[in-house]
């Protein structure tokens, strides 16, 4: 299900976050959309969520434009998991939803949901309140697993996330692209996102300022600094040996393949 | 070198969970330390310890004074504190008057807090902030104004929990660099609790904490050198280092170099 910005405008009160904003974001991928603190990313995922309505012109999901009816098919991670947690265990937290959109098997999906993000089922007990927040943030995420969404919407997924689980978040989302869901997501965590996103956006000042495959984006000095943010640090390494000794190593996601282009590159 | 921190044989659970389990560690004053733990292993604990928002088994001093009822209220002067959501912390109209909070409940002099303000503002860069409101500023700004607020009082220590988790990579980057003059230049103990081994190339010391207990307490470059027992806590090595580390083993480095861009010249001499 493919997601369109038609001419979207935006505002809170006064100030104008988006004015006839245009763009699609294809299904089956997972797409980023990245840039400094207040240019408007969180807003984009509320937009598409139905969170907060257009002040002009309209986000459609597949054929639809957004509204409470296409509510079951998009699963939606909010920034701070204080936000979205609400229940006196993770049992309860994970069945409300699945309770709201009439699923079934419900058990059996909570029980399923909290091992994709790599807890034990004994978590299930626990009041989620007395989690850490790295704990809060994979009980949101599973809680949205569990009713099994076309398209998942994550704001900042990997806030508070250790690396054991931010590399579990990275298998559940090829494996979940491969299963055909569409994944959008918001991150700092640029290092993070580049070894696994296909596509990226990335706005300033409310537009799209480029948008492309990830390393087109991502490897571009200039624009992300305009955006205020880095390049990813393996990344910059391969543009630093380009633009000091005009050696073209390539881009990896990976510092093993890095090795074996700098070695093949080093030796000459 | 005197210790800043001392915590002996500390015990703490919520309900039946246990977090710390006969706890041991000491920070140095005047240092740079990062802790590192996974989620669930007690870092944020921590810090409520340490500022006595929580009771515990064990000892904690600070500076010296045993952490208790009665020298509470001396030792939170002595520690300023950033959170990890800013937004729980900055509760003024304007920047000027989260900066100015900490000093009024200090009794302190009108003139002295508008003369700290100008110095705290200026310093961290932020004086162009003073009359904006915090909730309207990117969170890279925010957490600059946390760390003006922790800054301001004069404290000895800096605890930092996660305050970098919801910050852009520059502003990090920046705040980063900039946690390094404010040990240098205001003689502050520095404390950053992290789960991101990235901050800790900043830093001067690691400790890492596991199933309750330190497991690793060294400066970094030798923490760095135990690569095994990091992966199998579950942390990959800074990028550089572990660039470092590959390209030595390919006999293209004999050391560690944190800059990349001399490493780039090192490589392609």
């Amino acid at each position: 299900m493919e997601v369109k910005f038609n001419d979207v405008s935006f505002s809170y009160g006064k100030n104008v976050i988006f004015d006839k904003l245009t763009c699609s974001i294809s299904s089956g991928l997972i797409s980023a959309i990245i840039g400094s603190s207040g240019s408007g990313k969180s807003t984009m995922l509320d937009l598409i969520d139905g969170l907060i309505p257009c002040s002009n012109g309209y986000v459609s999901v597949g054929n639809y434009k957004v509204n409470d009816s296409i509510r079951k098919s998009i699963g939606y991670l909010f920034q701070f998991s204080d936000d979205q947690i609400f229940n006196s265990s993770v049992y309860k937290e994970i069945e409300f939803g699945l309770k709201c959109f009439k699923c079934d098997n419900i058990d059996s999906r909570i029980r399923d949901s909290v091992k994709l993000v790599g807890f034990e089922e004994s978590i299930l007990a626990m009041n989620p309140y007395k989690l850490s927040n790295g704990e809060k943030r994979k009980v949101a995420i599973a809680s949205i697993l569990a009713y099994d969404p076309d398209i998942l919407i994550l704001d900042e997924p990997t806030v508070g996330l250790d690396n054991i689980s931010k590399n579990c978040l990275i298998k559940l989302f090829k494996d979940l692209k491969k299963a055909g869901k569409t994944i959008i997501l918001v991150s700092h965590d640029i290092n993070f996102i580049h070894k696994f996103v296909d596509y990226i956006y990335l706005i300033k000042d409310g537009r799209i300022y480029l948008e492309g495959n990830k390393y087109d984006v991502l490897s571009n000095e200039e624009a992300m600094s305009e955006c205020g943010l880095v390049v990813p640090s393996i990344l910059h390494f391969s543009n630093l040996v380009y633009n000091k000794k005009g050696v073209k190593i390539g881009y990896r996601d990976e510092i093993n393949d890095l090795i074996k282009d700098v070695y093949r590159y080093a030796k000459w | 070198m005197d210790n800043m921190i001392v915590i002996n044989k500390l015990s703490f659970k919520y309900d039946y969970r246990v977090i710390f389990n006969n706890l041991c560690l000491s920070i140095k004053k005047g240092k740079f330390t990062t802790i590192l733990g996974n989620n669930g292993c007690g870092k944020s604990t921590l810090v409520r310890l340490l500022t006595g928002l929580e009771d515990s088994n064990g000892s904690i001093s600070i500076d010296g004074v045993i952490l208790n009822n009665s020298s509470l209220s001396s030792i939170r002067r002595k520690i300023g504190v950033v959170f990890e959501n800013p937004d729980n912390t900055l509760i003024s109209e304007t920047v000027m008057e989260d900066l100015a909070f900490p000093l009024e409940n200090l009794n302190c002099s009108r003139d002295y807090i508008y003369s700290k303000i100008n110095e705290i503002s200026k310093y961290l860069g932020i004086d162009h902030l003073l009359n904006r409101c915090p909730r309207d500023l990117s969170g890279g700004e925010k957490q600059l104004v946390g760390l003006g607020c922790a800054l301001i009082t004069g404290p000895e220590l800096i605890i930092l929990d996660e305050a970098f988790s919801m910050v852009d990579s520059m502003s990090k980057l920046n705040m980063l660099k900039l946690l390094r003059r404010i040990k240098k230049d205001y003689n502050v103990t520095i404390l950053n609790i992290s789960h991101d081994i990235e901050e800790s190339i900043y830093g001067d010391d690691i400790i890492v904490i596991n199933d309750g207990k330190v497991v690793i307490h060294d400066s970094k470059k030798n923490v760095y050198r135990e690569e095994k027992l990091l992966n199998k806590l579950g942390f990959e090595l800074p990028f550089m280092v572990s660039l470092s580390n590959k390209l030595s083993y390919y006999d293209l480095l004999d050391k560690v170099v944190y800059d990349m861009e001399d490493m780039v010249d090192l490589l392609w001499k």
